[in-house]
């Protein structure tokens, strides 16, 4: 819902990414669908889940939350 | 209403009794950026939350960070349990002991008492959710930070269960901020 | 005290009741998605099927009118308390 499609670089849309462009001189411009002024968070979307001991063990039931810390 | 389950969350186990160390983590149990100041901050916002999505996401997470200082409380409880006076004054925990014995309390590392401050309730939801992804960032850190000043194994699992804790919670909160943002939007069109 | 067995059996039941607490968490944001719902409904079956095996030879788990008392005392009050065990 927030990602950005495809756009002509020279109409000057830019992606969340792209920060190399002949907008340079006017600054990050929002991509399409997104506001300035306030936060964003990606929507999650069930994929896999780990097993119960696993899970028990990583601290979540999805691998894409999981933020390993072996200090 | 609340149910109490007897039964930890996770296993907890220490190694060996540690003063120092059990010093260090009751900061989570009652410091700024504790499970008590989490478990409230977000069972006190859930009343005045405008959707029953965010109203849910605040009383199940709330619920689950009692949960969570339970285990924080056991954590200490066993980082004391053995331990001899001798190594309780040499761990500066003297003072504790002179006001609370073995007793656990919100407090601190420092041994500064839990103050009603720490936790923020704007009653603009909008704010609230931001404070609310702010406090498991910080939690996360001090996970972090109570990581690096133990070498037990087993005390490290425990901390490392409750930081990525933080984590999931950060992504419903965030998803929470997402649809009250939508919510509050829908509500200005007449 | 058969301690080990116990641990064993708390153990099984924290890996289900953890799957339901954050598959809660998720339906909380995405009460929509029937796929975990089912999920939902499946660990809640383990999970009760597990707490019933614990609570017959151990005692209840939760109490104010959840679980029976089964024996001719009120067991809610016996050793071990969750900070007690050892894991």
């Amino acid at each position: 819902m927030y990602r950005d499609n495809n756009q002509n670089p020279q109409q000057g849309n830019t992606q969340a990414v792209s920060y190399i462009d002949q907008n340079q001189e006017l600054g990050y411009y929002p991509p399409q669908g997104m506001e300035l002024a306030r936060a964003y968070v990606p929507i999650q979307r069930l994929g896999k889940v780990y097993p119960p001991a696993k899970a028990l063990e990583t601290g979540t039931l999805f691998p894409e939350l999981y933020r390993p810390y072996h200090y | 209403m609340w149910l109490y389950e007897k039964k930890l969350q996770v296993p907890v186990r220490v190694t060996a009794p540690d003063p120092r160390m059990a010093k260090y983590v009751i900061t989570q149990y009652g410091g700024p950026e504790g499970e008590l100041s989490a478990a409230l901050r977000y069972l006190n916002m859930r009343y005045t939350m405008p959707t029953g999505k965010a109203k849910g996401v605040l009383t199940d997470i709330g619920t689950e960070e009692l949960a969570h200082m339970e285990l924080v409380a056991t954590l200490v409880y066993k980082l004391l349990e053995g331990a001899s006076m001798e190594a309780i004054k040499a761990a500066d925990l003297g003072s504790h002991y002179a006001d609370h014995d073995r007793a656990l309390y919100w407090e601190n590392a420092a041994g500064v008492p839990w103050v009603a401050a720490y936790v923020s309730a704007t009653g603009d939801p909008v704010a609230d959710l931001h404070e609310n992804l702010a406090a498991e960032q910080k939690a996360r850190a001090v996970y972090e930070n109570l990581i690096h000043l133990t070498d037990d194994p087993q005390v490290k699992d425990v901390l490392r269960f409750l930081r990525e804790r933080e984590v999931v919670h950060f992504q419903r909160f965030g998803e929470t901020l997402m649809d009250v943002q939508d919510h509050m939007k829908r509500k200005k069109v007449f | 005290m058969d301690s080990h067995n116990q641990a064993h059996l708390l153990r099984k039941i924290q890996e289900l009741s953890f799957v339901a607490v954050d598959l809660n968490l998720y339906l909380d944001t995405h009460p929509g998605d029937r796929r975990a719902l089912e999920m939902y409904n499946n660990v809640h079956r383990d999970f009760l099927q597990a707490v019933r095996k614990y609570e017959k030879m151990y005692g209840p788990l939760v109490n104010f009118g959840y679980s029976p008392a089964m024996q001719d005392y009120w067991t809610w009050v016996e050793s071990p308390w969750p900070w007690e065990i050892k894991y």
